[in-house]
């Protein structure tokens, strides 16, 4: 994992392609509400080249008031990627249909693996403002076409949060890709990575009537600031009974999977188990690496009713980046 | 997730708060077994040779009573395994749950419609198949099935299996176990495999846009689940013994897999195996009538569909028990259910008193105070020249007039058990849960948790906080859940409480009311559409239960929205069992929902006493 402000970042080279002198074979970036949604595209140095990019959008909130901020944020990224040589093409999904999400990305990523899939080594995904869910059905997408790339991961946290992320809710549903594998002689333990979205949690424990709740407080986190925040609004969960808390690093993609990877050897045998990632994109990718290597576990994602898309986040602080490999 | 105690592990129910509210799936044989109170239940239906629908809220005890089914229990109940199998109606009961995420997976979705009704089927049978080899293996005792009984009902269960689809499941698992010396644990870990083949195809499936054939081994009804249920029958004891598959929280299941489900039921082979289908009524999404037509008709009345487009009709292919009706239909049978559960939990608390009605006293003071108010009320009907029957008479005003005499004095006190049953609006829940928290005030910093009774000014405040939670702290929990779409029916359903509220509170405060004990409306006329998603949201989220009534013109039922009674104490309301309602125009229904004082003030104005009452259907009619 290396890690660099985004101040720092800008006063440096930037961002370069994966393999020294050759143009990355695929650029992935989604378009949103928040104003980091360009960060990793600003900085990508001069030189950096991408064969190809899509930049992805989910349609309802293209269509809400919100709908110009992304727009703008569309064309920016795709016209800093036609800049660097790169074919780009838009992948318009729905956070609200699953189906719609995941063929929008399945369709997007296809049509752009024109040369064929043994020729792709360097994927560069801006996993930033992805909502969970496409950014996991991505990494599931990428494995299947792309088994030989690289994947660099690159994630921009943000300098603070609104007052609320999310609200409301309208189900819960099993992610594309991660059904699990239920023994229906055990019961159900849920493992969440927690952030600031404590109803989100509730929501989610309230529909899978759990035996087990092992909750997760993410430290490190990208900052001292949310870990306090992420303590504080869990703090209500924790009280409850049958609820264990384990601590995960929030801020690195490997380590969050190595824990992941501990606590799912050691409850496995016991119970059938969710994963429910609510932190950062980081440990989102990291459960997605424990799971992609556990396939009894089951990943759920809880659809909110609504995102704060006026004040979801401020600034820019870390560049991130990590790359995961599948190893073939 | 609603528990607010720890899951009590074997002989530690005695222990905890007597009134927790505990996940069934969590409790021990032992446990159930003890907490368990068969009477009011409607138990012997469930227990007969038939299909068996079982609607109910969550919360009413629907999963209790099926657990309490399953051979262990019985066999606690029975005093003896082999003394259960002997006595009337002996069944070998399956607990099924439908857990969130086991059958309702997205990439479901996403298959060819052919495809996916094999393979859900499969799915269920695999998973029926499990519960069953579980059984078999740890609800008796080792030495009750003998180990060649087992081989032989392993090998015909893998029987009905295709040889070659299944071959290399059976390969893999003969890696692990034995089918010769683990019959049963075999089968498991052969269904297990299986269900591992059918969630690597709908992940790959899905990642190659739907083009790939499920290659694996499939089952249906009549080739697999009918004969396994007819080979328990070659295992010793169970001769003749018929298999319950109680399938709970069914409205998880998709409308695909309900339909499965109903369709398995309309082959009428309750000969073998009966199903137990326990399920909220408003999630189960296969009836053939549509929801506004539905809602006024009884569950028992209802058709469901079936795969091919037909239909399976009540009583004819399956009995329907309605879990939530009994208050509705006797509340002297709910009142006594309640009360056999209480001082059942009493008991195995070993708390000092058994009886809930000592545990629960009434306000000393207002009781006699009601009392005195009934003798005048009494005496009133002499002097008005006997109208109707006295009893009748007293009832009707009395209750009324001792709220409106404490108007200024005092607040009404709501403890007391038979009030406590009223304001739990008969879902058991709802009498467990406040009974929990006062319990828990009351022993908080005392020396011993041995009490004999809570003081009602101890009940009033628990159930005061209760009642205010319902209409505040509640409905900001389901503003944080609902999509902004759906907020302004929230608003509008908050307001319209409160114009009922206030206006039910007016009339049974009024010393001239004819008919004080206002608690329920019903509409006439068309209700426009967002009108109608208010009501919904009520009825969903439980502050209405919806219910319907005849028309006096004849020509059918009409919906009859009763408040929840959780609500009387923060709107000081009656809630002893009765239903007075309002008729109200959709243009009023508007109003309450917009402006409550404005609803308030136009139905005073609006409804004189005396001749338009109906003293028998105790309705007010505009």
């Amino acid at each position: 994992m290396y890690k660099v402000s985004v101040r720092e970042g800008e006063q440096a080279v930037g961002i370069d392609s994966i393999i020294s002198d050759r143009p990355d074979d695929l650029y992935l970036a989604c378009a949103s509400y928040e104003p980091r949604s360009t960060a990793v595209t600003d900085l990508l140095s001069s030189s950096y080249q991408a064969e190809r990019a899509i930049v992805y959008m989910n349609e309802e909130i293209l269509g809400s008031t919100c709908g110009g901020r992304v727009d703008a944020a569309a064309q920016k990224i795709a016209a800093a990627l036609e800049r660097r040589g790169g074919k780009v093409i838009e992948a318009r999904g729905s956070w609200l249909d699953p189906q719609k999400q995941f063929e929008a990305l399945q369709g997007a990523i296809i049509e752009q693996n024109l040369r064929g899939a043994e020729f792709v080594r360097s994927v560069s995904l801006d996993a930033t403002t992805f909502n969970r869910e496409a950014l996991l059905v991505t990494l599931v997408l990428l494995r299947a076409h792309f088994k030989r790339a690289v994947i660099r991961i690159l994630y921009v946290s943000p300098d603070d949060h609104g007052d609320w992320l999310s609200r409301g809710f309208r189900s819960v549903r099993s992610v594309i890709g991660f059904p699990g594998i239920q023994d229906p002689t055990l019961p159900t333990a849920l493992i969440v990575l927690s952030g600031f979205e404590y109803d989100r949690v509730v929501r989610v424990a309230n529909e899978y009537e759990p035996a087990k709740v092992f909750l997760g407080i993410g430290n490190p986190a990208t900052s001292p600031n949310f870990l306090e925040r992420n303590k504080e609004e869990q703090k209500l969960f924790l009280a409850q009974q049958d609820i264990e808390s384990f601590e995960f690093p929030a801020d690195s993609i490997q380590s969050c999977a190595v824990r992941l990877q501990e606590l799912i050897e050691a409850h496995a045998p016991h119970y059938n188990l969710v994963l429910a990632p609510m932190s950062t994109k980081l440990s989102t990718v990291g459960a997605y690496l424990a799971a992609e290597q556990n396939p009894q576990v089951q990943i759920t994602y809880c659809v909110p009713g609504e995102y704060n898309v006026d004040n979801y986040s401020t600034g820019t602080k870390d560049l991130y980046t990590e790359q995961i490999s599948y190893g073939e | 997730m609603t528990t607010p105690d720890a899951a009590p592990e074997v002989g530690r129910v005695e222990a905890l708060n007597p009134f927790v509210v505990e996940s069934p799936e969590k409790l021990q044989p032992q446990d159930i077994a003890r907490l368990f109170v068969e009477a009011y239940t409607r138990i012997e239906t469930i227990k007969q040779r038939k299909h068996t629908f079982i609607w109910g809220s969550r919360g009413s005890g629907k999963s209790m009573m099926l657990r309490y089914l399953e051979p262990k229990c019985q066999a606690i109940v029975h005093h003896g395994t082999a003394e259960f199998f002997r006595s009337k109606p002996p069944f070998l009961a399956l607990y099924c749950p439908c857990k969130e995420g086991y059958f309702n997976k997205t990439e479901m979705n996403m298959l060819e419609p052919l495809t996916a009704r094999i393979l859900t089927e499969h799915m269920l049978n695999l998973y029926v198949a499990a519960k069953l080899a579980d059984c078999l293996h740890s609800q008796f005792d080792s030495g009750f099935f003998d180990d060649a009984s087992k081989k032989r009902f392993a090998r015909t269960v893998l029987s009905l299996f295709d040889r070659a689809s299944i071959a290399s499941s059976v390969e893999e698992v003969n890696e692990y176990v034995s089918l010769e010396e683990n019959s049963l644990v075999w089968l498991l870990k052969l269904f297990g495999v299986e269900n591992k083949k059918i969630n690597a195809y709908l992940r790959n499936n899905v990642l190659r846009k739907g083009e790939l054939s499920y290659e694996g081994a499939t089952s249906g009804y009549h080739d697999f689940l009918l004969p396994l249920m007819q080979a328990v029958r070659e295992l010793p004891h169970m001769e003749g013994i018929p298999v319950y598959v109680m399938i709970d929280d069914a409205n998880r299941l998709t409308r695909d897999q309900q339909t499965v489900v109903n369709t398995w039921i309309s082959n009428r082979d309750q000969e073998h195996v009966c199903f137990k289908v326990a399920a909220e009524f408003s999630g189960y999404q296969t009836f053939r009538n549509n929801r506004e037509l539905f809602s006024t008709l009884k569950p028992s009345d209802l058709d469901l569909a079936i795969e091919g487009g037909g239909w399976i009709e009540a009583p004819h292919d399956y009995s329907g028990v309605d879990v939530d009706e009994l208050y509705t239909n006797s509340q002297s049978d709910y009142i006594a259910k309640v009360k056999g559960i209480a001082n059942r939990r009493l008991e195995v608390a070993n708390l000092p008193v058994k009886d809930i009605e000592q545990f629960l006293p009434p306000d000393a003071e207002e009781e006699a105070r009601l009392e005195q108010i009934k003798k005048d009320t009494a005496e009133e009907w002499e002097q008005r020249g006997r109208p109707g029957r006295q009893k009748d008479y007293v009832y009707r005003y009395a209750t009324a007039r001792l709220f409106q005499w404490l108007r200024d004095k005092k607040k009404k006190s709501y403890a007391g058990f038979t009030n406590m049953v009223h304001l739990s609006s008969g879902v058991l829940r709802g009498f467990l849960e406040p009974c929990y928290l006062m319990y828990d005030e009351y022993v908080s910093g005392r020396e011993s948790r041995h009490v004999e009774s809570i003081p009602p000014d101890v009940q009033n405040k628990v159930l005061f906080r209760y009642s205010e939670e319902f209409i505040l702290a509640d409905i900001d929990k389901i503003r944080k859940e609902l999509p902004p779409e759906a907020k302004s029916s929230l608003e509008a359903l908050s307001t319209l409480l409160n114009s009922l509220g206030r206006l039910f509170y007016e009339r049974l405060h009024d010393p001239d009311a004819r008919e004080a004990r206002l608690f329920s409306f019903t509409v006439r006329g068309q209700i426009p559409e967002d009108i109608q998603e208010v009501l919904r949201l009520g009825v969903r989220y439980r502050y209405f239960q919806l219910r319907t009534y005849s028309t006096k013109e004849g020509g059918g039922r009409e919906k009859w929205y009763v408040l929840n009674r959780r609500l009387c104490p923060v709107f000081q309301l009656d809630p002893t069992g009765f239903e007075g309602r309002i008729s109200l125009t959709p243009d009023h229904l508007k109003i309450a929902c917009t402006n409550a004082e404005k609803f308030v003030r136009l139905r005073l104005k609006q409804s004189p006493e005396s001749s338009q009452l109906d003293l028998f259907s105790l309705t007010e009619e505009e």
